[in-house]
């Protein structure tokens, strides 16, 4: 015999809920009538540009990481996006020929971002240009500290899930003379980032970076659908805080 | 990729993709119901996954070795510091394979070798947050001279010396972390779980492919 | 030495001098002043009004890495519930945590003098148990919960759970009265699977980065309280009337705070100087 779980029924209603309007953007809005759902400015990810040409001119290389989040910790989806990022960076690196330094600590997730490195190169036809070298497994990320004040690295990207190690990796990127530019939506080192970055992707706009890059129908509609999302949310949190106030908690024990 | 020859690049994508969907959405369901079967198999997926994650130790450490021992090889810049790494590396693994935690020579090792070392990568950061804080926290803007405010009462709260001076401290500090603390927490809580629901959902419908290396098309 | 010149003084001048500062409370102690915070007092208040009997889970899921910080806050809770009769179940859901626990009993560096728990008058698995290290993050916490006895074996002795006669107290999640985690960042994975899910009450040992970001969860009751880093563990071992590591070094962590302090005043009276200098 089949049955939700006691105190999850009202959570699986809002994520069928959520499933919904995400899968109607995506496919209506997004794939059949290609409609833009514009985003607004994302400092940190005009500031990429900026960077690279900054690494170019200087002749000193690009560092990037992508966090620390392994894939099976709930922080996954920020490893993702960093590496949907790294894809830009890099392409932007391979068209402008500076040298990228890619550092990452999860070894389930290092042969993907060798990859996504190797096809950004690829698909810039500068194939020759791609150092294998250069894609480091490091066991403990603040190795990077060392590694950018010798490199002298001239852009830093700490982008993706941290903990302890990104402010080390801020101020080394910053003793070395680089741009800091980061992106975190693990709570602890947003305040450490933020503070040390020249520029930061804070909370949620790490996962909408990708569609502001790409500036893709589907991708920016998930955008929106996050919104919207975020606006029932809202509405949730203004009303049961209304009906707790005059003594109706009813709403707030739908959801346990 | 293997089975390239055999098999089109894009159905293996598709595949993949597939593989995804379906058992993402398998372990999201699963746990709303009660179903003694799927909870079961669940279960036991988690347990491949989790064995696949640890086996991909294997890929770092092959890294590593692949690296580091050309280094050596070679006599190439820090050859010496690489060699250290490879016998650093693989003597412990080697011996912990064998020994048990209650071995001498295993507490020796970890007590003597890795404790240490851990303690002072951690121990950085300490050093890391006075110069960041002399280099960053300046009163630039009005609201940086709120968040300098906010910071010095905080941190006259959190001192057990200053809060002994006058106990007040204790108490805005207090104030500060439970409502304008909490507060900002929350929302940014908030904004991050739904990214990462729809960030996800994104994934298992196979609308954010960066991760699948995929040569993209030269951006305009 | 003119104010552009400090302004611009390497980063390592500091750190000399915060080594230099860190360095005189332990060879000579300077006995600041400390007095138990709300939030540990709570802790502690918790777990001294337990009835006699309740199975509190004791989570090592911290590293080595935070040293002292989160070892003595370890230390002081294991004291505290052995002195109680309670039921003690401890568990590593983190891969270190086996190390942990060996090292809080025989004494360390990072956790102090050894504790002995025939002094307690606690028998090894009667009165409390180390379950062994259970590998999988988050999934692993939602199987413990489900399952207490997911070990099959205990972690010190290699014997079946079955021939413990705490274990029988200790099935399920709805047999834990407690849950203590000291944990190095994994936190809101025991809110989702133990208080979300079981409604299970926890308390977190947290270091001081990740405090912050659990005030949110004590506000609202999810989670019942916290200690913060060496500061809490040190608070905690003079409510348990057992002064150890944490609170000798409380000395070394006031000064440093304090250095901190001066180098962002000191920080800003630059930057405004050399602004007007500029200006003029």
């Amino acid at each position: 015999m089949v049955a939700v779980v006691t105190g999850r029924m009202t959570v699986f209603a809002f994520l069928l809920l959520f499933l919904v309007i995400l899968v109607y953007l995506v496919i209506i809005q997004g794939e059949r009538r290609k409609k833009f759902f514009p985003i607004r400015r994302l400092p940190a990810m005009d500031a990429s540009e900026e960077a690279v040409g900054r690494a170019v001119e200087m002749g000193r290389p690009i560092h990037y990481t992508p966090g620390t989040a392994v894939l099976t910790r709930m922080e996954a989806p920020q490893t993702l996006a960093a590496l949907s990022i790294l894809g830009y960076v890099a392409g932007l690196a391979a068209r402008n020929g500076a040298r990228i330094i890619t550092t990452c600590q999860m070894p389930e997730v290092f042969p993907m971002v060798f990859e996504v490195v190797r096809e950004a190169f690829i698909a810039e036809d500068k194939l020759d240009m791609f150092v294998e070298e250069d894609m480091i497994f490091l066991p403990q990320l603040k190795a990077a500290a060392g590694l950018m004040q010798r490199e002298k690295v001239a852009a830093n990207f700490l982008i993706g899930a941290f903990w302890h190690e990104s402010l080390v990796l801020a101020e080394a990127g910053a003793a070395a003379g680089a741009i800091n530019i980061g992106g975190v939506a693990t709570m602890h080192q947003l305040p450490f980032l933020v503070a040390c970055c020249d520029y930061c992707l804070i909370g949620e706009e790490l996962f909408a970076a990708s569609a502001y890059i790409t500036k893709d129908p589907v991708m920016t509609s998930t955008i929106a659908g996050q919104d919207y999302i975020k606006f029932i949310t809202l509405a949730l949190i203004i009303l049961g805080t209304l009906l707790s106030t005059l003594g109706l908690p009813q709403l707030r024990n739908l959801f346990g | 990729m293997i089975g390239d020859e055999i098999v089109p690049e894009l159905r293996m994508r598709d595949i993949a993709l597939l593989i995804t969907f379906t058992l993402g959405f398998f372990m999201v369901f699963e746990y709303f119901l009660v179903w003694p079967e799927v909870n079961s198999a669940a279960t036991n997926f988690t347990r491949v996954c989790t064995a696949l994650a640890g086996l991909s130790a294997i890929v770092g450490v092959g890294n590593l070795t692949r690296t580091h021992s050309k280094n050596v090889i070679r006599r190439g810049s820090n050859w010496i510091p690489s060699m250290l790494l490879l016998i650093s590396l693989w003597i412990p693994l080697i011996i912990g394979l064998f020994l048990t935690r209650k071995d001498p020579t295993y507490v020796y090792l970890y007590n003597n070798l890795y404790t240490p070392v851990s303690q002072a990568f951690f121990a950085l950061l300490g050093f890391y947050i006075l110069s960041g804080a002399f280099r960053t926290f300046r009163a630039k803007s009005t609201d940086s001279i709120f968040l300098l405010i906010t910071a010095a009462l905080v941190f006259m709260g959190n001192s057990p010396v200053t809060g002994s001076i006058w106990p007040g401290f204790q108490a805005i500090k207090v104030w500060i972390m439970d409502n304008a603390n909490s507060a900002g927490y929350r929302g940014v809580i908030m904004g991050v779980a739904i990214g990462t629901i729809v960030t996800s959902l994104r994934i298992l419908i196979g609308r954010e492919t960066g991760y699948l290396a995929e040569r993209r098309a030269r951006a305009e | 030495m003119s104010l552009k010149k400090i302004s611009g003084l390497d980063a390592r001048y500091l750190y000399l001098i915060l080594l230099i500062l860190s360095s005189i409370p332990i060879l000579m102690p300077l006995g600041l002043p400390l007095a138990p915070s709300a939030l540990t007092r709570s802790a502690y208040d918790f777990i001294e009004n337990l009835p006699p009997g309740s199975v509190v889970i004791l989570d090592a899921q911290h590293s080595t890495g935070y040293g002292p910080e989160l070892g003595t806050q370890f230390a002081a809770l294991m004291k505290h519930l052995l002195s109680r009769p309670l039921k003690v179940v401890i568990v590593a859901l983190g891969a270190e945590g086996p190390m942990l626990v060996d090292m809080t009993f025989k004494g360390s560096t990072l956790s102090g003098s050894p504790i002995n728990p025939d002094a307690y008058g606690k028998v090894y698995g009667e009165d409390y148990i180390f379950v062994g290290y259970i590998a999988g993050g988050e999934t692993a916490i939602a199987a413990f919960a489900r399952n207490s006895w997911i070990t099959e074996v205990d972690g010190e002795q290699k014997k079946p759970l079955s021939e413990f006669p705490i274990m029988e107290y200790c099935k399920t999640v709805d047999d834990w009265s407690l849950a203590i985690s000291v944990s190095g960042g994994n936190f809101e994975q025991m809110v989702a699977q133990w208080y979300s899910a079981y409604g299970t009450p926890i308390i977190f040992g947290a270091p001081g980065v990740s405090a912050p970001r659990l005030y949110p969860y004590i506000g609202a009751g999810q989670v019942v309280a916290m200690l913060v880093s060496l500061t809490g563990a040190a608070e905690y071992e003079l409510l348990i009337r057992k002064p150890g590591l944490a609170a000798s070094l409380m000395d070394v962590l006031n000064l440093a705070q304090l250095l901190i302090v001066a180098s962002i005043v000191i920080g800003n009276i630059i930057y405004f100087a050399t602004r007007q200098g500029g200006r003029a």
